[in-house]
Parts: C-alpha cells; sequence; structure tokens
C-alpha cells in the first residue's frame, strides 16, 4: 500500500491508461511509451488521425477570461457545417451537404436561391485568395471553357466542377 | 447499454433519449473514464433529430476527417470559409477555434512542463 501511494503521479496515470479501449487508438495499442502523455494522448486528445476540429470555444484553456469572450462568439450552425463540407468534400471523409445548388436551374429556368453554403462566395473567396498568393493568374472570361481544377487546390476543382458560379453569375446579369 | 439492457443484443431495441424514443443500430465499443468522466455516457443521432431536440441555435463543434495530404490544406479551407461567412476581415481575429490533436498536445506539455518543473524545484 505503501508502494502504490509512492509511485508518481505519472505511473499511476500510465497504469489506468494501459488498458485502454476505444475509438480509433488501435494503432496505439501496443505502444510502450509509458505515463501522462501516453494517457493524455490516447484519452483525451483522440481525435484521431487526419481530423481537426472546429469551434465556437477553444478546447482547452488556462484562462477562463478566454472562456467568457468565446462565449460571445458566433455560434456555429448546420450553415457552416454545411460550407466546410462543401469545400472539405473532396477529402472524402465529411458526409455531404444536403443543400440544393444555389444559382441558376437550367431545367426550370429560374434562379435557385439558398441560404447556405454559398458557392459562388466561397469559390470567389478561394480564387481571390489564391490569386494573391500567386498560384494563379487573373481567371479567364466566363464565356470561355470551365475553369479547370487546379492540382494545387483539390477543393476548388470541386466547386467550379458543376460550374455553379457560372450560373449564378448569368443569373444576376438579369 | 450494459445497464440498460442487461447482457441481452439491444441491436432493434429501443430506448429513450429526452422525449424522444430512438432504436438501437449499433452501439460503440466501451471507452472507459477520463480523468473521471464516463466517456461511455452518449448517443449518436442523426443531425436533423438532434437539431430537434437541443434547437436549431445550439453551437456545433465540427470534426472534420481529410486525407493525410489534405489535411493542412483542408484547415486553411476551413479557416477561410469560417472568416468569410463571419465576414471578418484581414485585421480581425477569428470568432472561432481549429483544434488538432497536436494543438491538445502542446498545451498538455506546456501544462505538464511547468507541473514537473515547479515540483522538481
Amino acid at each position: 500500500m505503501l508502494q502504490r501511494s509512492a509511485l508518481p503521479q505519472a505511473s499511476r496515470l500510465a497504469h489506468h491508461a494501459r488498458p485502454h479501449h476505444g475509438r480509433g487508438h488501435a494503432d496505439h495499442r501496443d505502444d510502450p511509451r509509458p505515463g501522462a502523455n501516453l494517457y493524455v494522448e490516447q484519452k483525451i486528445a483522440n481525435l484521431g488521425t487526419n481530423v481537426f476540429q472546429v469551434a465556437r470555444t477553444p478546447f482547452a484553456v488556462t484562462d477562463f477570461n478566454i472562456i467568457i469572450k468565446a462565449l460571445k462568439f458566433k455560434k456555429i450552425d448546420v450553415d457552416d457545417m454545411r460550407a466546410i463540407a462543401t469545400v472539405a468534400q473532396p477529402a472524402g471523409k465529411l458526409a455531404p451537404p444536403r443543400v440544393p445548388p444555389s444559382g441558376h436551374d437550367t431545367a426550370t429556368k429560374k434562379c435557385r436561391t439558398s441560404a447556405s453554403p454559398a458557392k459562388p462566395q466561397i469559390w470567389r473567396t478561394l480564387t481571390r485568395a489564391r490569386w494573391s498568393s500567386g498560384a494563379i493568374s487573373l481567371p479567364p472570361k466566363r464565356s470561355t471553357a470551365p475553369m479547370s481544377a487546379s492540382s494545387a487546390n483539390p477543393f476548388a476543382a470541386a466547386i467550379s466542377r458543376d460550374g455553379s458560379h457560372r450560373q449564378v453569375h448569368s443569373c444576376r446579369q438579369r | 447499454m450494459q445497464q440498460l439492457f442487461l447482457g441481452t443484443d439491444p441491436i432493434g431495441k429501443s430506448i429513450r433519449v429526452g422525449n424522444d424514443e430512438f432504436m438501437v443500430i449499433g452501439v460503440m465499443e466501451k471507452i472507459g473514464s477520463v480523468l473521471g468522466q464516463d466517456q461511455d455516457n452518449f448517443v449518436m443521432a442523426p443531425l436533423p433529430v438532434f437539431l430537434r431536440m437541443q434547437g436549431i441555435h445550439t453551437s456545433l463543434i465540427i470534426n472534420v476527417k481529410t486525407s493525410t495530404e489534405n489535411f493542412e490544406l483542408a484547415q486553411d479551407q476551413a479557416h477561410l470559409v469560417l472568416r468569410s461567412r463571419r465576414h471578418l476581415s484581414g485585421k480581425m481575429e477569428d470568432d472561432f477555434f481549429i483544434g488538432t490533436k497536436e494543438s491538445y498536445m502542446a498545451l498538455w506539455r506546456s501544462i505538464s512542463t511547468a507541473f514537473f518543473s515547479v515540483s522538481s524545484w
């Protein structure tokens, strides 16, 4: 009993962390590293491989004022999720958004509008960012062939693939 | 699930969550507790159902899984899209947070380094 209580805290945490059963860390099953670092990595920061998290409040902070400040931020709603899903869909692991496409419906000859994700706006922002970084030159005229997918930006390729930005442009011209 | 169904197969049976009744279509592997908090006490429900239960004004936490080669790029794109949607100009700070496993670990390392340096001092 005396020996158990004399163990350092990190060793006790590692003792609890060893027989882990959980999601997404099967590759750490035989990890020989002891200590609290392993515990935090497998139990607390267990997001999985190649996963990032978007939230309104920070995930772990030491300053309570940051939490107070973050609670006043705008909430992350479904439209934000759909917008991220739209650009992240080529990454292949987010559920496809159930959003009616914006722009000009060629079948009904009507202008469709939806609250989100505002594909033309996203496309303009991405294009502007790529243009300002020098990755691309000025975009070609819209009457020419559809914009080709750039290998440097796979997300822009998916957005421009259906040509929705051009359809909305023609819609606004009316 | 172990307490609710007492060792029987819960698949296909119904449980009540709040005021709604759900049919169990799968169970997760047991996780255990983290810092004294049980991590197995959760349900996964379709997003529209969750929004109906919690209200559409609930702030969401979005987990995005990407491929390895697109990981940094996807973060940049999500950052860009959210800034665009929130009309944040170049000088304005982000009103959201993007975190990864490495950010957790970096925070833990800073805390543990300070803790162990103080305890050894």
